[in-house]
């Protein structure tokens, strides 16, 4: 469903990334994770096709984001760390222009249902400039939602949710995987990628250290006398900047 | 879909007019700003009122020099858009808020229908301008209601032409911007000096009490008098369009004429736009390719940067330094705004009038371009930081340091703006030392006073440096006509003082010059302080997360 094949992003003299190829298929969720800088961002922004890529393919659902930019704009939905909100409409109204945007035929019954998972009915009127940081990540996300995309991106989802707006975007996940979506989380929260993602890209300074799914990653490069979890595997791969070698190479 | 606009364009541009409406007035009518709109009230009621009086009490202008006005008018707009991008390249063709880049950008949206939205945004404002226009040019209109379409038509004209340079501007490679811009600033260089000798060298010039503006007029004359070249009548023949159907005498074959021109010009403009949009688009040669990412730290050590030692100054040092920085990054902006203003300020030294009355003519002309031109192009101080005004007020410095360190740079930039051209005065028409001095130490608190005002308006209702709008437009009008308010109550306040001074200084056997000089600088300093205290006060009760929306 989301097919990247040797993508490569230079800004001036910075590489942001370097010939990355990952794919992830309907009903997978891939973890993005990687430190600061890594190209995270940018891989995200180019899926979006919001910044075109330097080198390389990038394709939703068969789709070239380069070439058919409306088209895949339309299965596609992209929540960035710090969604910014039309600051002079409501709630409701910016459900009701995405609604528009994406031709969503029954947007009025589908944004109740997201307001009522989301905990955002009694703020229905409210203006985007008087929500709190919380309320305007679940509003993006109900954006994000409304017209059902085949390819979700989240860029640090869980900044600002409260414990019941967590639990609830971690089930819609879940939920939307399991429907068929393909979804890419990058999160420097390691223990919820552990807890909800199948596979994993690490980058780091806009290399790809790995790619595959995430027991494949603990089972093959750690001991199993060690702790297999994803912090220690996180530090391995970018902490001495090399590449990530199987055991006994 | 193959629209010109996306049907959730035109909801979205609805939903965003209606918001701002409603913000505007819950805003206007709360608690906290009753008291600006009442003052804006007022300075309403005064600029209408003098609109009005200036309708029903003067003559109409002489129709030939009404229609060059028009024509030339648009022209130098232009004109000066072209040297502006020159000057200061635009970072982006077309400038999106944040939720605009995500929600547009990102959405399903073919090219061509964003900046279709972006363009029906910006000629939304010309409407409001069409009769705002029509209505102070009354007399000159044979027909009215002919006299607004053609205003409206020539301003969204002047409008998709300012949209075509920052396009080209931006979307051009940087050698090739780096080329055009040295010949246009050549170009304007060679003609404004060719213009200034031309006026300098005139014989009999006005040596009367206004020898400013006369020069000024013959300054304005000397430029205008390119229009009779071959350059010139082919640069004006668009705009000549839109004056000839805005000074129609009624409905005519000729009327007819000119208006199916002007919508064919307006048609011709909308169809270039998005062919240059387009064609920028697919070269990805331009500013919007070069984004600028930090690099990335290397892993290699690195030697220690040498640190830059900011003294504190309870906050000014700091604040003042960034500042600094960014006026420091934009130093070829600075230049060019500084040329005009130094050129005019200059001008009455080429009189034979005595040489106190040359530099009263010269300090009320650096008073003047103080006022009115510096502060829109030294905008090193609140009205940049917009989107950190939280970041200031999460910092450990009180309300008045924040608002000194804030405005430091551009009341400095001025400052030496105005010692220079003193400078030039002092050393072309050698007067007493001690009139240079007191020229600044009245100055300087004129500098202070008028960046505070300036910052003062921004936080009450700040907005973003590039935005455009209606609510922008009724600010700045609001703006410009408060400073030209305080502009014209100062001088009957030096006036009044300079009578008084007179009868003091009588009465109490003191040298009334001295008196007079003492008490203006006293004043002014005064007035500053004052002035900075309101700004500070302004910033301690503004809420950053409100009162700036995301």
């Amino acid at each position: 469903m989301i097919s990247v094949a040797d993508f490569v992003k230079q800004y001036d003299s910075t590489l942001a990334a370097d010939g990355l190829t990952f794919r992830v298929e309907p009903g997978q969720i891939m973890g993005l994770i990687g430190p600061n800088g890594a190209g995270k961002t940018t891989t995200l922004k180019a899926l979006s096709g919001v910044v075109r890529p330097t080198r390389g393919t990038i394709s939703l659902c068969g789709l070239s984001v380069t070439n058919d930019s409306v088209a895949t704009k339309r299965v596609l939905s992209y929540i960035p760390d710090d969604p910014p909100l039309f600051p002079d409409l409501t709630v409701d109204q910016h459900l009701a222009f995405a609604g528009a945007a994406y031709a969503v035929a029954d947007s009025d019954s589908r944004a109740q249902e997201l307001l009522d998972e989301f905990q955002l009915c009694s703020k229905r009127k409210t203006l985007a400039r008087d929500l709190s940081r919380g309320m305007r990540q679940k509003l993006a996300i109900c954006c994000g939602y409304l017209h059902d995309p085949s390819v979700i991106l989240f860029d640090e989802p869980l900044t600002g949710l409260d414990p019941v707006g967590i639990r609830t975007l971690k089930e819609t996940i879940v939920r939307r995987a399991a429907a068929g979506a393909a979804i890419i989380v990058s999160s420097h929260l390691l223990a919820m990628v552990e807890n909800l993602c199948s596979h994993v890209l690490i980058l780091d300074s806009g290399l790809q250290r790995f790619f595959g799914p995430l027991e494949e990653l603990k089972s093959s490069f750690v001991d199993r006398q060690q702790a297999a979890d994803l912090e220690r595997i996180f530090f391995m791969a970018t902490g001495d900047k090399a590449e990530l070698q199987p055991l006994g190479a | 879909m193959n629209t010109l606009l996306h049907p959730a364009l035109p909801l979205l541009l609805r939903l965003q007019f209606n918001g701002r409406i409603c913000g505007l007035s819950h805003s206007l009518l709360s608690r906290r700003n009753w008291v600006l709109t009442l003052v804006g009230v007022v300075l309403a009621v005064v600029w209408l009122g003098n609109a009005v009086a200036s309708l029903l009490f003067r003559g109409p202008y002489d129709p030939e020099t009404f229609h060059r006005a028009a024509s030339l008018g648009m022209l130098g707009y232009v004109l000066w858009q072209v040297l502006r991008v020159s000057a200061k390249r635009p970072e982006h063709r077309i400038e999106w808020t944040p939720a605009e880049r995500h929600f547009l950008l990102g959405g399903p949206f073919a090219r061509r229908e964003l900046v279709a939205y972006r363009l029906v945004k910006v000629l939304s404002t010309t409407v409001l301008k069409a009769t705002c226009v029509s209505i102070l040019f009354l007399p000159e209109l044979r027909v009215w209601w002919i006299g607004f379409v053609g205003a409206l038509l020539g301003f969204a004209f002047l409008e998709m032409l300012r949209l075509a340079v920052e396009f080209t501007a931006c979307g051009v490679s940087r050698l090739a911007y780096l080329r055009t811009r040295t010949v246009v600033l050549a170009a304007a260089i060679a003609l404004g000096s060719y213009a200034l000798v031309r006026t300098v060298m005139m014989p009999n010039a006005d040596q009367g009490p206004i020898a400013a503006w006369s020069l000024l007029r013959s300054f304005g004359l000397e430029l205008s008098a390119f229009r009779g070249t071959i350059v010139g009548c082919w640069l004006e023949s668009p705009f000549v369009v839109f004056a000839n159907v805005l000074t129609s005498n009624g409905v005519s074959t000729q009327f007819y004429g000119s208006l199916l021109t002007a919508i064919a010009l307006l048609g011709t403009a909308g169809i270039l736009l998005f062919r240059l949009d387009a064609a920028f688009e697919a070269g990805q040669s331009g500013c919007e390719a070069a984004e600028h990412v930090p690099p990335r730290e290397s892993s290699q050590p690195q030697m220690l940067a040498r640190r830059v030692s900011i003294p504190r100054l309870g906050g000014i040092g700091p604040l003042a330094w960034r500042q600094f920085e960014g006026a420091r990054g934009h130093l070829a902006g600075v230049l060019v705004a500084l040329l005009a203003p130094t050129i005019l300020a200059c001008l009455p030294l080429s009189t034979t009038l005595d040489h106190a009355t040359i530099f009263a003519n010269v300090v009320g002309s650096i008073g003047f371009f103080s006022l009115v031109l510096l502060p829109s192009a030294f905008k090193f101080d609140f009205r940049r930081d917009f989107e950190r005004l939280h970041v200031l007020k999460s910092l450990p410095f009180r309300p008045a340091s924040v608002a000194l360190g804030q405005i430091a740079v551009p009341v400095l930039l001025t400052s030496l703006y105005q010692v220079l051209v003193l400078a030039i005065a002092w050393w072309l028409q050698p007067i007493s030392a001690a009139y240079v001095l007191i020229a600044l130490a009245c100055l300087l608190p004129a500098n202070v006073m008028i960046y505070s005002i300036e910052n003062t308006f921004f936080l009450i209702s700040p907005h973003r440096m590039r935005q455009e709008g209606i609510e922008v437009f009724f600010k700045t009008t609001l703006i410009f006509t408060a400073k030209g308010l305080l502009f014209g109550g100062a001088a009957v306040v030096v006036f009044c003082w300079v009578f008084l001074a007179g009868v003091l200084g009588n009465a109490a056997a003191i040298d009334h010059r001295l008196l007079f000089v003492a008490g203006l600088s006293a004043l002014a300093w005064v007035a500053a302080g004052l002035s900075v205290c309101v700004l500070s006060r302004v910033y301690q009760r503004m809420e950053a997360g409100v009162d700036c929306g995301t």
